[in-house]
C-alpha cells in the first residue's frame, strides 16, 4: 500500500516538470508579457521599463528564466507575484480557503440531493417521479454552467434575497460568532447551487443504476426471504452496496476541488483562487500561474490516488496495484 | 457503515473549516493616541457636521499593493490616496494649485528653487510628528537611493545610460527626476524644505509638490534592509494594518483579499471645521471589491452603497431607483477619457527590408486632406447616440472639455459633413469608381483598423467608424485583437495601418503629455520615437512642448498649449471621436456635497457627513 | 447501421432528439435563407430593439411599427395603427445557399426599408439577434462535429495502435496520454489560445478553438480505445487474421475498427456537448471566438451586462436557450444510442 502510494507520488515529478516547461514555453510564445500594458501608460519612463525587465528576468530567453525558476522551486521558493509583490504562496494561501469551502459545499450539496433522488428514482422505477427526475438530470447536465451563474446573478440582483458576489458581508467583522457562520453560508448558497447542479445529474444517474443492480442481487432476495423488513433491506443491504462505487467518484471530485470553480467564481464574483488565477493568467503574472498549475496538477494526481484508495477501502475485493 | 462514517467525518471536517473561517477575529486596531489639533490646521470651507457615519462604496477590481512606489492599477492608487498626501494639490473647483501639507511656498526668481513651509503641529496617524525630515526622506532616501556594489561600496553604474542605478527603481523615483537628473532636497529647519532643480521645470509645483510623502519613522528600516519595494504589500494590509501610517484623512483598518477594504478615520488628521471639530466626519469607509463596474453599479442601485461612478449606459435604469433608494445622480459632463483613431505614419522599413506600410497607403495617410476628410466623415453624434445611448459628447481636440483650464474650445472642428469630406478627397486626387474610392494611381482605398477586443465600447465605435468610411467608398477591415498584440504592433513591429484606442485619466498638466505629443515620445502613437521630427508641424509641437516645460508663467504656458491643440486639430494625426460623460450617484443623506467637473463628487470626502446610521 | 437507425427511431426520446437535431442542422445549413438581415448589419438607431411580433393585418403578414421613445434606455413604443407588410420568400440581401448558390430570396422579408423586422429583437449595436442566432448556429453546431472527428481520429490512431502493438510504443504513448490528462485543461486552453489567437483572424478563430479543444480532449478517448483494442487483439478472429499474414493496418481497419464502431458512435454523440459547452464558455469569457464573427457563446457574453437584466432585454438570453436545446438533444440521442447498442451499459 505504502509502496503504491509512493510510486504514484513519484510520477508527479516528471509530470510537474513537463507541465511547467510547457506552460513556460506557451507563455513566452504568447504576445507581450507582464510589462506590455505598462508601456502604454504615458508617464512611465523607458529606463524604468528596462529596469523592471531586468529585475523580472524578462530580458532573458525563456529557458534561462525557466532554469532560474526551477532552481528557486527546488529550494521551495515559488517566487513572488509581479503585480502584488508578495510571495506566491501567501497569495494563493489567502484565496485557497474560499475556493475550498465553495467546492466542499457544492460537493456536499450534490451528494445530498443526488443520492436520495437516485434511490427514490430506482425504488419507484418508471413512475412519474422517475421520469421527471431523469428529465431534470438531463436539463441540469445540459445547461451551461456560466449561463446558470448568469441567471443566478440576475436572480440575486432582482430579488435581493441573496448577496451579489463576495464571501462575507460588510458587517461580517462586527457579527456574533453564529452570525458570521450564517453570513458565510448565506453568501455560499447561490454559488453552491450553480456549481453543484452539474454534479447532481451525473451522480443521480449512477446512483439509480447501482441501486437497481443491487436490488436484483442475490443477497437482497435472501434477506427478503428471511423476512427482514423491506425498509431495512433497502437501507442496510441495498443502499450500502449501491453507494460503494460512488466513493471513488468522491476521490475524483477531489481532483477538481480547487480548479473546478473557476467560471462560477468569475461570473459570480466569488473571491476565490479561480478568480485570482484567471486574472493572473490574463496579466501574465508568470509565477502565480505556474504555482497554480502545479497545485492543480498535484491535486489531480492526489485525487486519482485518493479515488483508488477509497475504492480499495470500500471494496476489499480490489487490491491496489500500479496498473499500467 | 464505512461509507456513513466517511460522510460523517466529511461533514465534521467541513464544519471545522466553516468555524475556522468565521472565528478569525477582526484585526485589532487598538485606539490610536489623539494629538491636539495642529496650530496650522486647515479650516475646511464647509458648514460643520457630525461625526460617526459609515460610508459604503464598491470598487471594481482588487487592490494589488498599498506601496505607492509600485502601485500601477487604479484600485491600489485609490486606496493609497486615502491615507497618503502631498505638499500641494490641484483645486478641484478652480484647477489652481493649492496648499496641502505645505501651507505656503516661494519660488526663486530663476525658477530653480522651491521653498515649502510645512504646516506646524501636524502628526502622522500614529502620533509621530510630521517634519521636513519626512520630505527629505521621501526624495533622498527612498527615491534617489543608489545601488551599491557590495564588494567595493561604490554605486553601480548602468552601462547604457552612464548613470548610477537606483536601489529602488520605481515609477515615482523616475518621475521625480528632471531629464534624468536629481532634484536637491534639503531641510532648512524642521518645517521648511528647499528643492533645488537642475533646470527650470514648470510643472514641479504640481508634480513634485503633489508627490505623496512617506513616513520616515516607519519605512526607514525597509530602506536599511533593502525591502522598500516589498513593504506595505497586501500582506501588511492583511496582518499588520497599523504599519500603514499616513497623513491622509483615513487609515486602513482591515483588508480581506477579493472582498473588501475598510478604512477608518484618521484621529490625527490636520483639517478641521469652523467649529474646531476635527475632520473627517466619516467614521469608516467600507469598500467592497466587486468583479466589474457593472456589479458595482447594481450594488448602488440596490441601495447597498453610498456613492458610485455610474457607467453611461446604466444611468437610465439606475435612475429609476432614485426615489426608492433616495439618491441623486450628478451629471458631471464630459469625462477625461478620450477615444481616437490614427493612421500609421511611420515611413520606416522593417528589419526584413519591407516598408511598414505600402508606399501608396502611406501617401494617403500622410496627406493632411485625407485625414481631414476622414474626420469630416465620422458621425460623432451617431457614436454618441448609438454606442453611448446619448450619454457622451463629441470630442474635437486633444484635451477634453472637462479639463477646462487647458481645453482650447476654439480649435478647428470637423462636424459630420460628407460633402466636405468628398471635396477634400477630390482635391487630394481621389476619385470614385463605381461604389469604391480610388486614388490617383487607381488603387482602391482600403485599410485595416484594429482595436482591442475586450472593450465593447471600442469595438462598437470601430464598427460605426467603418460604416462611416463605407459612405465615402472606403473599405475598412476591422481587426479586434488583444491589447498586448496591439501594443506590440504600435510600438515595436509597426505592421498595422490604423488603430482605434483611447486614453483615460486626463493629465492635470500639459507637460504630462510630452511622451504622446513630442515626436521623440514613446507614445507618439502615429510615429513614435522619431530621432528628428518628420514634419514641420511636429517640430513646431516639439518646440511648444519644450516651452511648456520651461515656462513658469501660466498664461504663456496656456497660450503655447492652445497652439499645440490647434495644430493637432488642423493636422488630425489623431482623429478624436467622443468622450463619455461622467455620472456619479450619491445617496441623499450625505451633507456638504459639492460636485465639480474636475473633482467629481467625492473630492471633499473628509467634509462629507451624515447622521450616524 | 440501418437497423441501429431504425431502433433509435422506434423510441420516443430517439425521435424527439433526432428531429430536434435535424431541425437545428437544417437551420445552420440554410442560415442565409432563414436570416432576415445580414449577420453584421448594425443599426445604431435601433439598439436593444424588442422583438417585433408578426401579426395578420389587412389580408397579409405584417409587423407593427415602433418608435424610439427614450434613447438612453433605450425604450421603444408601438406606434398605434401603423403596420409594415412582411412577405414570405421575398427578395432581400444577397447570400449564398449552402455556400454555393447565390440567392436573394429569404423566408421572411419586410417590404419597406423603414420596417424593423427583429424576430428576436436586436443587440447593443442593433444587430438582429435572430439572424445572428441562425448564423451563429453554424459555429456552435459544427464545432462539436469537427472536434469529435479530430479527437476520435487521434484517439483511434494512438489508442488503437498502441493497444494493438503493445510494448514500447504502448508505453510511450500511454505516458504521453497520461501527461495530457494530468495537465489542467482549462489553463492549457487559455495558454494555447493566447499563443494562437494573434496569428489568426476572427473567422479563423473558430477552427483554432476546435483544434485546441480536441487537442486537449483526445487523450481520454485514446486510453479507452487502447483498452478496447487490447482486448480485441486477443480475440480469436484477430489472431486468425494475423496468422493468415494480414498486415497490422489491414487488421486494424477490417477487424478492429468495425468492432469499435458502436462504441465510437456513442462516445462521439455523448462528447459533442462538451465541445459545444467548451466553445460557449470560452467565447463567453471573451477568450473564444471574437467579434464580428458570431457564435452562441459570444452572443451570450453581451448578457453579462447587468443592464440586460435590469431593463429586461430577455431576448439576448436566447442563445443560452439554443445551447441548452442542442446539448440536451445530443445527450438524449447519445443515451438512446447507448441503450440500443448495448443495453447493459445503461446509465453508466
Amino acid at each position: 500500500m505504502l509502496a503504491f502510494i509512493l510510486r504514484r507520488l513519484l510520477t508527479l515529478i516528471p509530470l510537474l516538470l513537463g507541465v511547467t516547461l510547457l506552460v513556460f514555453l506557451l507563455m513566452s510564445l504568447a504576445p507581450g508579457d507582464f510589462l506590455t500594458p505598462v508601456k502604454m501608460q504615458r508617464d512611465v519612463p523607458t529606463e524604468l521599463i528596462a529596469e523592471l525587465e531586468r529585475e523580472f528576468g524578462l530580458d532573458r530567453p525563456w529557458y534561462v528564466q525557466y532554469g532560474y525558476w526551477l532552481g528557486n522551486v527546488l529550494q521551495l521558493n515559488f517566487g513572488y507575484s509581479w503585480s502584488f509583490k508578495v510571495p506566491v504562496t501567501d497569495l494563493i494561501g489567502s484565496r485557497l480557503f474560499a475556493t475550498f469551502l465553495l467546492s466542499l459545499t457544492s460537493l456536499l450539496f450534490a451528494w445530498c440531493i443526488a443520492i436520495p433522488l437516485g434511490v427514490l428514482a430506482a425504488i419507484y422505477k418508471d413512475s412519474i417521479f422517475d421520469r421527471l427526475s431523469s428529465f431534470l438530470a438531463y436539463a441540469a447536465l445540459s445547461i451551461p454552467e456560466f449561463f446558470l451563474a448568469l441567471l443566478a446573478v440576475w436572480f440575486a440582483a432582482v430579488t435581493g434575497i441573496f448577496p451579489i458576489g463576495g464571501a462575507t458581508s460588510i458587517e461580517h467583522e462586527f457579527l456574533s460568532f453564529g452570525g458570521r457562520v450564517l453570513d458565510r453560508l448565506h453568501h455560499l448558497v447561490l454559488p453552491t447551487i450553480v456549481l453543484g447542479i452539474g454534479g447532481i445529474a451525473g451522480l443521480m444517474r449512477i446512483m439509480r443504476a447501482n441501486f437497481l443492480d443491487a436490488i436484483r442481487a442475490d443477497y437482497v432476495q435472501t434477506a427478503r426471504a428471511k423476512g427482514v423488513p423491506e425498509g431495512w433491506v433497502m437501507f442496510k443491504h441495498v443502499l450500502r452496496n449501491a453507494i460503494n462505487p460512488l466513493v471513488s467518484a468522491f476521490g475524483f471530485s477531489f481532483s477538481s476541488l480547487l480548479s473546478g470553480a473557476l467560471i462560477v467564481e468569475i461570473v459570480m464574483n466569488y473571491p476565490g483562487l479561480g478568480n485570482l488565477i484567471y486574472h493572473s493568467l490574463l496579466r501574465e503574472d508568470q509565477f502565480v500561474v505556474l504555482a497554480a498549475i502545479m497545485l492543480s496538477c498535484t491535486m489531480l494526481v492526489l485525487g486519482n490516488l485518493l479515488a483508488d484508495i477509497c475504492l480499495a477501502w470500500s471494496d476489499p475485493r480490489i487490491r491496489l496495484e500500479s496498473h499500467d | 457503515m464505512r461509507t456513513h462514517r466517511l460522510l460523517i467525518s466529511g461533514l465534521a471536517c467541513f464544519a471545522c473549516f466553516l468555524l475556522f473561517a468565521c472565528s478569525r477575529p477582526p484585526s485589532p486596531l487598538a485606539e490610536l493616541p489623539e494629538a491636539p489639533l495642529p496650530e496650522d490646521a486647515e479650516i475646511a470651507p464647509f458648514p460643520p457636521g457630525q461625526h460617526g457615519a459609515i460610508f459604503v462604496t464598491t470598487m471594481p477590481g482588487d487592490i494589488n499593493t498599498l506601496n505607492p512606489l509600485i502601485s500601477e492599477d487604479a484600485a491600489s492608487g485609490a486606496a493609497i490616496s486615502r491615507f497618503l498626501e502631498g505638499l500641494t494639490t490641484l483645486d478641484p473647483e478652480t484647477g489652481e494649485i493649492i496648499p496641502r501639507l505645505a501651507k505656503s511656498w516661494e519660488i526663486s526668481p530663476d525658477g530653480l528653487q522651491f521653498t515649502f513651509h510645512l504646516r506646524r503641529g501636524v502628526v502622522w496617524s500614529d502620533g509621530h510628528p510630521f517634519t521636513a525630515d519626512d520630505v527629505v526622506f521621501t526624495w533622498r532616501d527612498a527615491f534617489y537611493a543608489k545601488q551599491t556594489d557590495p564588494s567595493t561600496g561604490h554605486p553601480v553604474v548602468d552601462p547604457e545610460t552612464g548613470r548610477a542605478r537606483l536601489r529602488f527603481p520605481s515609477r515615482p523615483a523616475f518621475f521625480q527626476m528632471i531629464e534624468g537628473q536629481e532634484v536637491q532636497v534639503e531641510a532648512l529647519d524642521s518645517h521648511t524644505v528647499r528643492f533645488t532643480l537642475p533646470q527650470v521645470y514648470a510643472p514641479f509645483l504640481l508634480f513634485g509638490g503633489g508627490q505623496d510623502i512617506l513616513p520616515k519613522h516607519i519605512l526607514e528600516r525597509h530602506i536599511a534592509d533593502g525591502t522598500l519595494l516589498d513593504a506595505w504589500s497586501i500582506n501588511t494590509a492583511i496582518h499588520r494594518p497599523r504599519e500603514l501610517v499616513g497623513l491622509g484623512a483615513f487609515l486602513l483598518e482591515s483588508y480581506r483579499p477579493g472582498e473588501r477594504v475598510v478604512f477608518r478615520r484618521n484621529p490625527n488628521y490636520w483639517r478641521r471645521d469652523s467649529e474646531g471639530q476635527r475632520l473627517p466626519y466619516i467614521e469608516r469607509i467600507v469598500t467592497r471589491i466587486v468583479g466589474d463596474a457593472n456589479a458595482s453599479n447594481v450594488a448602488f442601485a440596490q441601495g447597498l452603497t453610498d456613492a458610485e461612478g455610474l457607467q453611461a449606459d446604466n444611468v437610465t435604469w439606475i435612475s429609476r431607483a432614485a426615489e426608492t433608494q433616495d439618491f441623486t445622480i450628478h451629471d458631471l459632463g464630459p469625462s477625461n477619457s478620450t477615444s481616437f483613431v490614427w493612421f500609421n505614419l511611420n515611413a520606416g522599413i522593417s528589419p526584413e527590408g519591407r516598408p511598414f506600410i505600402p508606399p501608396h497607403k502611406l501617401a494617403w495617410f500622410s496627406d493632411q486632406r485625407f485625414r481631414q476628410a476622414v474626420s469630416y466623415a465620422v458621425n460623432r453624434q451617431g457614436i454618441v447616440d448609438g454606442v453611448f445611448a446619448g450619454r457622451a459628447s463629441p470630442l474635437h481636440g486633444y484635451v477634453s472639455p472637462k479639463n477646462r483650464n487647458w481645453h482650447n474650445p476654439d480649435v478647428r472642428r470637423y462636424p459630420f459633413d460628407l460633402a466636405r469630406a468628398r471635396a477634400l478627397l477630390a482635391e487630394a486626387g481621389f476619385a470614385m469608381r463605381g461604389a469604391r474610392l480610388h486614388d490617383a494611381q487607381g488603387n482602391p482605398v482600403e485599410f485595416a483598423l484594429m482595436t482591442n477586443n475586450n472593450n465593447n465600447l471600442r469595438t462598437e465605435m470601430a464598427t460605426v467608424f467603418a460604416e462611416s468610411m463605407a459612405a465615402l467608398g472606403i473599405r475598412v477591415e476591422l481587426q479586434f485583437i488583444d491589447f498586448n498584440t496591439i501594443i506590440r504592433r504600435t510600438s515595436e513591429s509597426f505592421n498595422y495601418e490604423a488603430c482605434l484606442l483611447g486614453l483615460g485619466g486626463g493629465a492635470p498638466d500639459p507637460y504630462a503629455s510630452k511622451d504622446i505629443l513630442m515626436s521623440d515620445g514613446r507614445l507618439h502613437f502615429w510615429n513614435p520615437a522619431q530621432p528628428r521630427p518628420a514634419t514641420e508641424w511636429e517640430a513646431r509641437i516639439d518646440d511648444l512642448m519644450r516651452l511648456i516645460g520651461r515656462e513658469l508663467d501660466p498664461e504663456k504656458r496656456r497660450a503655447a498649449f492652445f497652439e499645440v491643440q490647434e495644430i493637432m486639430a488642423e493636422q488630425q494625426p489623431l482623429i478624436f471621436l467622443v468622450t463619455s460623460n461622467e455620472y456619479v450617484g450619491l445617496r441623499n443623506r450625505w451633507q456638504n456635497v459639492k460636485p465639480t467637473p474636475l473633482g467629481g463628487v467625492l473630492w471633499n470626502l473628509d467634509a462629507l457627513w451624515a447622521r450616524p446610521n | 447501421m440501418k437497423s441501429l437507425f431504425r431502433e433509435v427511431l422506434r423510441r420516443r426520446l430517439g425521435q424527439i432528439s433526432l428531429f430536434t437535431l435535424l431541425a437545428l442542422y437544417l437551420t445552420a445549413l440554410f442560415a442565409g435563407f432563414l436570416a432576415t438581415q445580414p449577420v453584421n448589419q448594425q443599426n445604431l438607431d435601433a439598439t436593444y430593439h424588442p422583438p417585433t411580433r408578426i401579426t395578420w393585418h389587412d389580408g397579409g403578414l405584417a409587423v407593427r411599427a415602433y418608435r424610439l421613445v427614450d434613447r438612453s434606455g433605450p425604450h421603444y413604443e408601438v406606434v398605434p395603427d401603423q403596420y409594415h407588410r412582411v412577405r414570405l420568400f421575398a427578395p432581400g440581401f444577397d447570400y449564398k445557399l449552402l455556400g454555393l448558390v447565390p440567392l436573394k430570396r429569404h423566408l421572411l422579408q419586410a417590404e419597406s426599408p423603414e420596417a424593423r423586422l427583429y424576430l428576436l429583437g436586436s443587440d447593443s449595436t442593433g444587430r438582429c439577434v435572430f439572424s445572428r442566432l441562425v448564423y451563429g448556429s453554424r459555429v456552435s453546431l459544427t464545432i462539436g462535429l469537427i472536434g469529435i472527428t479530430i479527437t476520435l481520429f487521434l484517439g483511434l490512431i494512438v489508442g488503437g495502435l498502441s493497444g494493438y502493438f503493445g510494448g514500447k510504443i504502448d508505453f510511450f504513448a500511454m505516458r504521453g496520454v497520461e501527461f495530457l490528462m494530468a495537465v489542467p485543461s482549462l489553463y492549457l486552453l487559455l495558454a494555447l489560445r493566447s499563443v494562437l489567437a494573434p496569428r489568426f483572424s476572427s473567422d479563423q478563430m473558430f477552427i483554432v478553438i476546435v483544434i485546441i479543444l480536441s487537442l486537449i480532449g483526445w487523450a481520454g478517448a485514446a486510453r479507452v480505445l487502447r483498452g478496447m483494442s487490447l482486448s480485441l487483439r486477443r480475440r480469436q478472429f484477430v489472431l486468425a487474421a494475423e496468422s493468415m499474414g494480414q498486415s497490422p493496418l489491414r487488421i486494424l481497419r477490417l477487424h478492429i475498427l468495425p468492432n469499435l464502431a458502436s462504441y465510437l458512435l456513442v462516445a462521439a454523440t455523448l462528447s459533442i456537448p462538451g465541445y459545444i459547452l467548451g466553445e460557449a464558455a470560452l467565447s463567453f469569457l471573451g477568450l473564444g471566438i471574437a467579434e464580428p464573427a458570431s457564435s452562441w457563446g459570444l452572443m451570450l457574453s453581451q448578457a453579462q451586462n447587468i443592464k440586460i437584466f435590469m431593463l429586461n432585454f430577455w431576448w439576448l438570453l436566447t442563445p443560452g436557450a439554443a445551447i441548452f436545446v442542442t446539448v440536451i438533444a445530443f445527450n438524449l440521442l447519445g443515451d438512446v444510442l447507448r441503450d440500443v447498442v448495448d443495453p447493459r451499459m445503461k446509465t453508466q
